[in-house]
């Protein structure tokens, strides 16, 4: 019987293609994959043709879904390809490691430790002995597990995630894919790797662990002659510089290796122990490489069995572990989630690049083949050169996409400028550093920003992965998914109208599912018209399209919360604190209303809104805020939840903007005057639909005093004048006896010019029949001096850019006919002096003309 | 164009030539490099694609002579010009002026072919026969059209030969002349239809042009003929120390070419002027704390170059043998206020709100203020 080891990179093609290679000759009859043992119910899942990846393990706890542990598979990941390898074999699978379960008990016993440590402090005694057992924890894990921020604490972190990577580095190569590739290459078999993995890693662990133990510098001398005649190991590591590093990582951290990773190993060489008791022969083990030496049992290497400890230890430590009750799942990912730059500890930095390496390999091939029950094809498209064009056929598609050139024959020559770059460097194939040059060069015209503008989709890839639709699903996700269902709302791609009547119980509901599914982020349905509008309104309307990205913004939004209501409150909840302005809280308690989101954080909104309000003493942002208000308020009367908290902060902006409405009014110059008349008018619009007629009175009195006054900017004055006339304050007469007062004054052209623009702010047709009004502007017009008028005139011309070609002409007529009335007045006096007798003769005649009556006989003379 | 031996060029050096090619220059380090070279070398190439890589980084060959470094930057860079040669793609650096386009290109002419001559420059007078050929008309109006009657540009020259040819300032050359290249690239012919012939080109020739992105009225390159090149952006150097670097060794270079009476300047003055340029250019001090208006010169390396040359010249012939403030005052202002508009305020702004407040700047600060004087 024997148990062979794999230690891998997280995610690293090349280790997946030695990988293959690997298993195909040494064909084991068990297989243990690094991963959640919970998990290990859910391989099955991984046979189905349904399951595309990426995707990830979901494993949480039952009672608090919001917790989770998520382990991501891409198609090019080792431990998939191991998974895959043993479902197309059908030989046991499993996953090995210590369970969430355990971890979250410990977690949470550590936790319990703390605050019992607290309330120690502070006195208090009775919690201790219920925490006997945390004193086991207390012995696994270590202190460091309330770590301070040591430096070597992070160098060792970065170590243990990417072991391979600090192989790379002692190597001199930046790059740890580029290492691992150029290893792979070189290696004389691809299994060979495995080997020369676990002899560098077993070096660099007791390295880690010696130079831990001894403080002592001067046994580096002697110990670098001895290391020094060790042999640079099969990869071409020179191991004494490994284990220099490690020794000066070790003496910076303390040699603090950390918390849970004991109880993780142990929990694997459990896994491993219950293996060989099976009965099978050839175990393939599938680990991290960082874990490979404290796997290996057979080990006779002295140095390796120095890190493995003995089964009883490890059953001790094992025992009698807290947990938790935990659930496990698949969920689809993204490529973008596994680059490193988002955080991702074991992340890499190209996916799609790795992807596509991945996918023309010739192992790739043998292991669809076994998968499918097929001959593998002997394709020549399957090659390495394949991957390359790829990647440059698809930058040229993303630059035309952005409208750049980018001709078929430049990516020829940019493939083989690629392989010219890689064979100057001394490569024997390109890799992703000779094709970002050549499509710089060739494709972007040696713009490094035009590459950048593509990059993201190029070597990212906006790949999502997909799970069988029989797969469990989170909380989150089957909460919703029972909604849809109920509510009747299909997850179709193509965008339709959906229409809903807000006085039925289902259409609420539906108008309540989508703001919720809008608060969680995604946006299943945006509003068609202007929302504004429709808040009081019972109708809504809708445009409906599913995005496949939703159902991993879905698994994102767990965390947030095991149902929908609870995931958009408490989302609504953090996005409150990004909030700056009393205007943008105001535009989040617009949504959150409407939505219906439960009664905590709409607790939190109405409080930080309240606060707000009552801080800013600004009264240009409670004029920003009113009309948004006042809308939330009307929706309340209409939805039957009218807040009376909402109606006492109206109140009090309300108030300060009637008290300082003249603040916001004067020395303005046009364009901020424009934003204000806009403002105010809106506050009017909102108010109208309040129907209240009280605080429509109070705010045209404001509206009075402030017209009156002076110091306002004549645009202003203008726009209130306007409102005033619309709201029937101020009738026609008083409109044109102000105009007439204000400009007999000698007010200056350019002011009357601007007090006619505020005046003409917005439509209205009535105004154009404000005879006396024209009668007046039209004689300040006619006495103006002509080169004022000239210099006037662009003003004034603005000023009636609001109206139609035909409202011109109609007002243009109305002026003309003020004259004509005056004519008429006048015209009335001739006519009085016409002849009526023989005015009356006339008449006949005239119709004998015109109409061919015939004439009597009196008049034929 | 006679090729002189590496000794004889030494004692021309005193007597007639300003400034030698670069194959003449460095003839002994690319004597050396190819003596030493074992790596594989595309047809016609004098040099393989690494050693010529080594010869534009600097360093050391494996027998351990040094290599000094023409180009002080991202060495990719000139991987990528140098394996765009070796695919037959032509080459087009581009970058602001004085990033050393054309430098580079006279020495990747003279490490690959061994000839930096055959050059054409580009202007807005430049007509196709600078870039085909033309005639002897006394010849062809005597005997007809006949081979002999042909005048041969450098394009044509380097395509019989197999070399290098450089076309600097590509895009001042009229559009319908730029594109008379583009035959010429893809096909790798040139018709001669008067004579019924062509001459095709040999392995190892190829084309470097220049252009750079800044200048008005400036003819872009047609989409046909752009797709043509390979197209490499020489940045301004990236750091302080590397643009100080870059001044420091050609400032070296041009004194002993020019032999001024005059010690070697103090890095300290190098590093000052290096770092008013850095600042105007990027319009915002070093630290980054302070906005700077900007000037509407390129400041580049190149002109950095030139103002402490200047300042040299003065010092060596009117001053006092040693580099001063007052000797780089001149042209440092020289080289920065070329519109008398708007680059004086920039520059006394900077002067006065920078410069004054600088320690060690004191005289030069002085020294600035009184040309303004």
């Amino acid at each position: 019987m024997t148990v062979s080891i794999f230690g891998i990179r997280h995610h690293g093609s090349g280790c997946s293609r030695a990988l293959v290679s690997a298993l195909e000759d040494y064909n084991p009859d068990l297989l243990l994959v690094e991963g959640p043992p919970e998990g290990t119910d859910a391989i099955k899942y991984a046979a189905s043709p349904e399951m595309r990846p990426p995707v990830a393990l979901i494993v949480y706890p039952e009672a608090d879904p919001k917790r989770a542990a998520i382990y991501p598979f891409a198609a090019f990941s080792p431990e998939w390809v191991a998974l895959r390898y043993a479902i197309a074999r059908e030989i046991p699978v499993e996953f090995m490691d210590l369970p969430v379960a355990n971890r979250y008990g410990l977690e949470d016993a550590v936790e319990a430790q703390r605050a019992a440590d607290e309330l120690k402090s502070a006195g208090q005694e009775s919690e201790q002995e219920e925490l006997q057992d945390g004193e086991l924890v207390g012995d696994s894990v270590d202190a460091s597990y309330e770590s301070e921020d040591d430096e070597g604490d992070d160098l060792i972190t970065s170590i243990r995630e990417d072991p391979l990577g600090t192989l790379a580095r002692v190597a001199g190569e930046t790059d740890p894919e580029r290492w691992e590739e150029r290893v792979i290459e070189q290696a004389s078999t691809p299994g060979a790797i495995f080997p020369a993995f676990l002899d560098a890693m077993t070096e660099l662990r007791c390295a880690l662990l010696d130079a831990a133990k001894n403080e002592a510098k001067e046994e580096e001398e002697t110990n670098d002659e001895s290391s020094a005649k060790t042999e640079e190991s099969a990869l071409g590591i020179d191991l004494a510089a490994l284990t220099r590093l490690a020794r000066s990582v070790a003496r910076a951290s303390g040699g603090n290796v950390g918390d849970l990773e004991p109880l993780r190993e142990a929990a694997m060489r459990r896994a491993i122990r219950a293996a060989m008791k099976t009965g099978a022969q050839r175990i393939a083990v599938v680990c991290g490489a960082w874990h490979a030496p404290a796997l290996d049992l057979e080990a006779d290497n002295p140095k390796r069995s120095a890190l493995i400890p003995k089964k009883s230890r490890d059953d001790a430590l094992l025992a009698k572990l807290p947990k938790v009750k935990t659930a496990a799942t698949w969920i689809p990912w993204t490529h973008s989630r596994l680059d490193r730059r988002t955080g991702y500890g074991a992340g890499v930095e190209s996916p799609a690049w790795l992807a596509e390496i991945w996918r023309v390999s010739e192992e790739a091939e043998r292991l669809d083949a076994l998968c499918n029950n097929r001959a593998p094809k002997q394709d020549c498209a399957r090659s390495y050169a394949a991957a390359t064009t790829t990647f440059l056929a698809r930058a040229a598609r993303f630059l035309r996409d952005d409208k750049m050139q980018a001709a078929a024959a430049n990516v020829v020559d940019a493939a083989r400028f690629s392989e010219t770059l890689a064979a100057l460097r001394m490569r024997s194939t390109p890799n992703l550093d000779d094709l970002r040059d050549a499509a710089v060069a060739v494709l972007c015209g040696g713009e490094r920003l035009l590459y950048g503008s593509i990059r993201e989709r190029l070597e990212i890839g906006t790949e999502l992965g997909a799970i069988p639709s029989d797969a469990p699903a989170t909380p989150l996700a089957k909460n919703i998914e029972a909604e849809r269902k109920r509510l009747r709302l299909k997850r179709e791609e193509l965008p339709k109208n959906l229409d809903i009547d807000l006085r039925q119980e289902t259409g609420r509901e539906k108008s309540r599912f989508l703001r919720r599914m809008a608060f969680i982020d995604a946006p299943w349905a945006t509003p068609r018209q202007d929302e504004r509008r429709a808040l009081g309104a019972f109708r809504e309307t809708w445009t409906i399209a599913w995005k496949p990205e939703f159902d991993v913004v879905i698994v994102d939004a767990s965390k947030y919360g095991a149902t929908l209501l609870e995931a958009a409150s408490n989302m609504a909840v953090a996005e409150l604190d990004k909030k700056q302005t009393l205007a943008d809280v105001m535009e989040l308690v617009e949504r959150a209303l409407p939505a219906e989101l439960n009664d905590d954080a709409l607790e939190r909104v109405f409080r930080r809104l309240r606060n707000d309000a009552a801080v800013s003493s600004d009264v240009n942002d409670a004029l920003e805020a009113l009309p948004a208000l006042a809308r939330a308020l009307r929706y309340g009367s209409t939805r039957g939840r009218a807040d009376s908290r909402l109606a006492a902060i109206f109140d009090a902006l309300f108030e300060r903007v009637i008290l300082r409405l003249k603040e916001v009014c004067v020395n303005l110059t046009d364009d901020v005057a424009e934003t204000v008349v806009a403002q105010l008018a809106q506050l009017v619009d909102a108010i109208m639909t309040l129907e209240d007629s009280e605080r429509l009175d109070l705010l045209l009195d404001a509206f009075e005093k402030v017209a009156l006054d002076d110091e306002t900017s004549k645009y202003v004055v203008g726009a209130l004048t306007r409102s005033l006339y619309d709201r029937k304050r101020w009738s026609e007469q008083t409109l044109a006896d102000k105009l007439a007062f204000f400009i007999g004054r000698a007010t200056p052209p350019n002011e009357v010019a601007s007090w006619l623009q505020g005046f003409l702010y917005g439509q209205g047709q009535t105004i154009l029949w404000l005879d006396e009004l024209w009668r007046v502007f039209d004689g300040w017009l006619a006495n103006l001096d002509q080169d004022v008028f000239i210099e006037e005139l662009p003003l004034l011309r603005r000023a009636f850019d609001s109206f139609s070609d035909a409202e011109r002409r109609s007002l243009g007529q109305t002026v003309a006919s003020l004259y004509a009335q005056k004519s008429e007045s006048q015209g009335d006096v001739v006519a009085s002096s016409w002849d009526d007798p023989n005015a009356r003769a006339l008449i006949p005649i005239l119709d004998f003309i015109l109409s061919g009556k015939p004439l009597d006989a009196a008049h034929k003379e | 164009m006679t090729k002189t031996t590496a000794s004889q060029s030494k004692t021309d050096v005193s007597t007639s030539v300003i400034r030698q090619h670069a194959e003449q220059e460095y003839a002994e380090e690319l004597a050396a490099i190819r003596e030493e070279d074992v790596y594989p070398k595309p047809e016609n190439w004098l040099t393989s694609p690494k050693m010529t890589l080594l010869y534009l980084l600097g360093g050391k060959t494996p027998k351990g002579k040094e290599i000094s470094p023409k180009y002080v930057g991202d060495p990719k860079l000139m991987e990528m010009a140098i394996a765009t040669l070796a695919t037959d793609r032509a080459l087009l650096l581009y970058g602001l002026p004085g990033t050393a386009k054309s430098w580079v290109s006279e020495h990747l002419a003279a490490a690959v072919s061994g000839d930096s001559t055959l050059l054409i420059q580009g202007t807005a007078g430049t007509d196709e026969s600078a870039l085909r050929y033309s005639w002897n008309y006394a010849q062809l109006i005597a005997n007809g059209p006949t081979p002999e009657a042909l005048v041969e540009s450098p394009t044509m020259r380097g395509m019989r030969d197999g070399k290098v040819v450089r076309v600097e300032e590509l895009t001042r050359v009229g559009s319908d002349v730029q594109d008379a290249l583009i035959t010429i690239l893809s096909e790798k012919t040139l018709p001669i239809p008067e004579l019924s012939s062509e001459v095709q080109a040999q392995k190892g020739f190829n084309i470097i042009a220049t252009a750079n992105n800044r200048d008005r009225g400036v003819n872009e390159l047609s989409s046909a003929l752009a797709r043509r090149f390979n197209t490499v952006v020489l940045p301004p150097p990236a750091t302080l120390e590397d643009e100080v670097t870059i001044v420091q060794r050609r400032v070296e270079q041009l004194g002993r070419a020019l032999q001024y009476p005059v010690e070697k300047p103090a890095v300290e003055e190098l590093r000052r002027v290096v770092t008013i340029f850095r600042e105007l250019r990027n319009g915002v001090t070093l630290d980054g704390k302070t906005k700077i208006k900007q000037p509407s010169g390129t400041l580049s390396t190149a002109e950095a170059i030139s103002v402490v040359n200047n300042g040299l010249a003065c010092a060596g012939y009117f001053g006092s043998g040693k580099l001063t403030a007052t000797d780089l005052a001149t042209s440092l202002v020289g080289a920065i206020v070329k519109d008398p508009g708007a680059d004086v305020v920039a520059w006394r702004e900077y002067r006065q709100t920078i410069m004054k407040n600088r320690e060690d700047w004191k005289d030069l600060f002085k020294a600035c203020k009184e040309i303004d004087e």
